[in-house]
């Protein structure tokens, strides 16, 4: 409940915002004709009006007091969010994408799949492992020498080594 | 448009060995990601988009229309097995087709899905055809304020649709439109809502934001709470068993209306296989003569959904094909992934490129066909798939997904991109926001930017209030009606009447 009104409220201020912005970024425009400005000052009009009437009906269907005590239990909820298996999801997530690249492919798909796996429940640790490593192979053979899409080989020099030497086994 | 040489094209292009197994592949796949819970049509085409970048256009929408096809009927399958549907399309079909397999009839069941599936597939494949020829002969002769009311007329139809949510649905789709703003103007070519980010200059990239919305939002959901599958009865044993000719016979006019009424559901903006399901079921049930089987296992229950979900499909592509604009989610993802090959969408495809359109008939032809042969043979190895764990499912999910997102312009930020997507597709959706919404605003909305700023341009006057009286008021050159008046009124009663709905409503409550 607490984050639906924070997130209403940031929009509101982004809104409030992006309006100004871009009316003092923007060339002025022909006065017959619709300028860069006008279309998404426009759109920020309607969305202003329609937060401010969500945020009415935020108020209208909550009572004062379940407010409060949503507030009142926000940092405690935040401290649960961040101890819970999605907070761990999705910084794994984050992680995964950073990494992307300067791992490569090969590496950071067998980290993942292992260690979102565990995440998932899995809890014997071979089978997850052997199917991690199958799962990997086919997508790489399937994506990388069936469909020709480039796959990142990774920064550091042995990932990289190791990447190109897989590659010279299918022969590219 | 409509010739002979046109449908030789289409088979042409998917008779080629590559093609041709390409589009089983898509069908296998399709079918297999509609099975699995938590795998909609959506998700499945946007997996399907990294098997397209070494593929011309054409056979990338070929691809990707079989995949979006095999996917509904996969949904079927679980729906009937297991009570879960594996497209939200299918939620209907487990009324009738879960209690006809625990009647021990789940073959029978699986059978008439899957013919239901073809016909309403192959009817709206046809009405695709049919429909998209006339429609872009009068599309071309739109100027851009039609254009644009076409394209807004889609975002309101779409607010409609969540009736419970009005307010959030605008939100999100004024959300999608305005993050459609960023990046150079497109008629002055000045950075616009960039914040001095050199990056933000080309806008936001398309497929990565899809793929982690309709992707890793998913994967995010199930990691807090998990679809358990059940299955009914031994599935080992399961056998698809099609329904006599007698039986299709005594269901005939259920199939047909249903294709129809999907056929025409499928083309609205906006509505899409879902919302076809649920209404040819509701309507079906109305007109039977023993609506009181409905629920308990009749034929009627499962031929109505699943014909009219797969008329659906092809509905869709017919707005997307002829206009430019597409008719849902899945449409969407399509025509961004041929944006990024460099296809202009518009009315004009057709017209300059008709191989689209005989392509995409042949692939929805071929498919549906395809389809009913690979789940007779693949039936008991995808009962089998899908006792794969989530634990591993998942994880190779997102490494799909990320595989797609990096591969659009082969760099880092792309994944990075999508894993921010996925977070916020997250908590948007916990604040009862609408991705569909968000979505469709953002591939609309250079559609419609670019479409009025030019109509303003074309149609002058001497103040803005002025030149938006001739831009709303100037007859049609192929018509004396001025058609950009009329879509704006239909859009403003679709975006006004569900609220009026809800007042009529209270105050008919009140005074009884």
């Amino acid at each position: 409940m607490a984050i639906e009104l924070i997130v209403n409220v940031l929009l509101m201020v982004g809104s409030v915002f992006c309006y100004w912005y871009v009316g003092a970024t923007m060339p002025t425009s022909p006065e017959s004709e619709m300028g860069a400005e006008q279309w998404p000052q426009l759109l920020l009009v309607l969305l202003i009006i329609a937060i401010g009437f969500n945020l009415y009906n935020y108020f209208k269907s909550n009572k004062k007091e379940d407010i409060a005590a949503a507030f009142a239990d926000f940092f405690p909820s935040v401290f649960r969010f961040v101890k819970s298996k999605l907070f761990i999801g999705m910084f794994m997530l984050m992680l995964m994408a950073v990494l992307y690249e300067p791992l490569g492919f090969i590496t950071t798909c067998l980290l993942f799949m292992i260690g979102y796996g565990l995440l998932l429940g899995a809890r014997r640790l071979v089978p997850l492992i052997l199917s991690s490593a199958v799962i990997m192979v086919i997508l790489y053979v399937g994506f990388s020498v069936f469909l020709g899409i480039m796959l990142p080989r990774g920064w550091v020099p042995f990932l990289r080594s190791f990447a190109l030497f897989v590659e010279s086994l299918f022969g590219r | 448009m409509f010739d002979l040489d046109l449908l030789t094209t289409g088979f042409g292009i998917l008779l080629a060995p590559k093609m041709l197994f390409l589009v089983v592949l898509a069908v296998a796949l399709g079918t297999l990601f509609g099975a699995l819970p938590g795998v909609s049509a959506t998700m499945a085409v946007t997996l399907g988009i990294p098997f397209t970048y070494s593929m011309t256009p054409v056979q990338s929408i070929v691809f990707l229309v079989a995949i979006y096809c095999a996917s509904i009927t996969g949904g079927g399958m679980t729906a009937i097995l297991f009570k879960i549907p594996g497209v939200p399309s299918s939620a209907p079909t487990t009324y009738d087709g879960y209690p006809m397999a625990q009647r021990g009839e789940a073959g029978k069941a699986l059978g008439i899905q899957l013919i239901s599936s073809a016909i309403g597939g192959l009817f709206a494949a046809l009405a695709m055809l049919l429909l998209c020829g006339p429609l872009t002969t009068a599309a071309v002769s739109f100027g851009p304020a039609e254009l644009f009311a076409i394209a807004f007329l889609g975002l309101s139809i779409l607010t409609s649709l969540d009736t419970d949510n009005i307010c959030r649905t605008i939100i999100s789709g004024l959300i999608g439109l305005l993050l459609a703003c960023v990046g150079l103007d497109p008629l002055l070519g000045v950075p616009r809502l960039t914040f001095g980010f050199r990056s933000l200059n080309s806008g936001f990239e398309m497929i990565p934001i899809m793929i982690g919305f309709f992707a890793v939002t998913e994967v995010l959901k199930q990691t807090v709470k998990r679809t358990q599958l059940s299955a009914v009865g031994e599935v080992k044993q399961m056998k698809t068993v099609f329904p006599s000719f007698k039986e299709l016979w005594l269901v005939r006019w259920v199939m047909a209306r249903c294709s129809i009424l999907g056929t025409v559901i499928g083309i609205l903006p906006g509505a899409g296989a879902t919302i076809a399901a649920f209404m040819c079921y509701s309507a079906e049930q109305k007109l039977s003569r023993h609506p009181e089987k409905f629920g308990t296992g009749c034929i009627e229950g499962i031929v109505a959904p699943e014909a009219s979900n797969n008329a659906a499909t092809g509905g869709s592509m017919v707005p997307l094909l002829s206009l430019g604009i597409p008719g849902g989610n899945a449409a969407a993802i399509m025509m961004s992934a041929l944006v990024l090959k460099g296809v202009q969408m518009g009315p004009m495809l057709l017209v300059k490129q008709p191989e689209f359109l005989s392509a995409t008939f042949a692939s929805m032809f071929f498919a549906n066909i395809v389809m009913v042969l690979a789940a007779i043979i693949l039936a008991k190895i995808f009962v089998q798939v899908l006792r794969i764990p989530y634990s591993t499912l998942g994880p190779m999910i997102i490494m799909m997904a990320t595989i797609g997102a990096f591969a659009t312009k082969n760099i880092g930020e792309d994944v990075i991109t999508m894993a921010v997507a996925g977070l916020i597709g997250f908590v948007i959706i916990s604040c009862k926001f609408d991705i569909s919404a968000m979505i469709l605003g953002l591939v609309l909305g250079k559609i419609c930017e670019s479409n009025i700023r030019r109509a303003y341009i074309i149609s002058p006057g001497e103040t803005l209030w002025e030149t938006t009286c001739n831009v709303f008021t100037e007859p049609l050159k192929i018509a004396p009606v001025p058609l950009t008046a009329i879509l704006v009124t239909v859009c403003f009663l679709v975006l006004v009447s569900p609220g009026l709905k809800k007042l009529w409503d209270k105050r008919k409550a009140a005074r009884s």
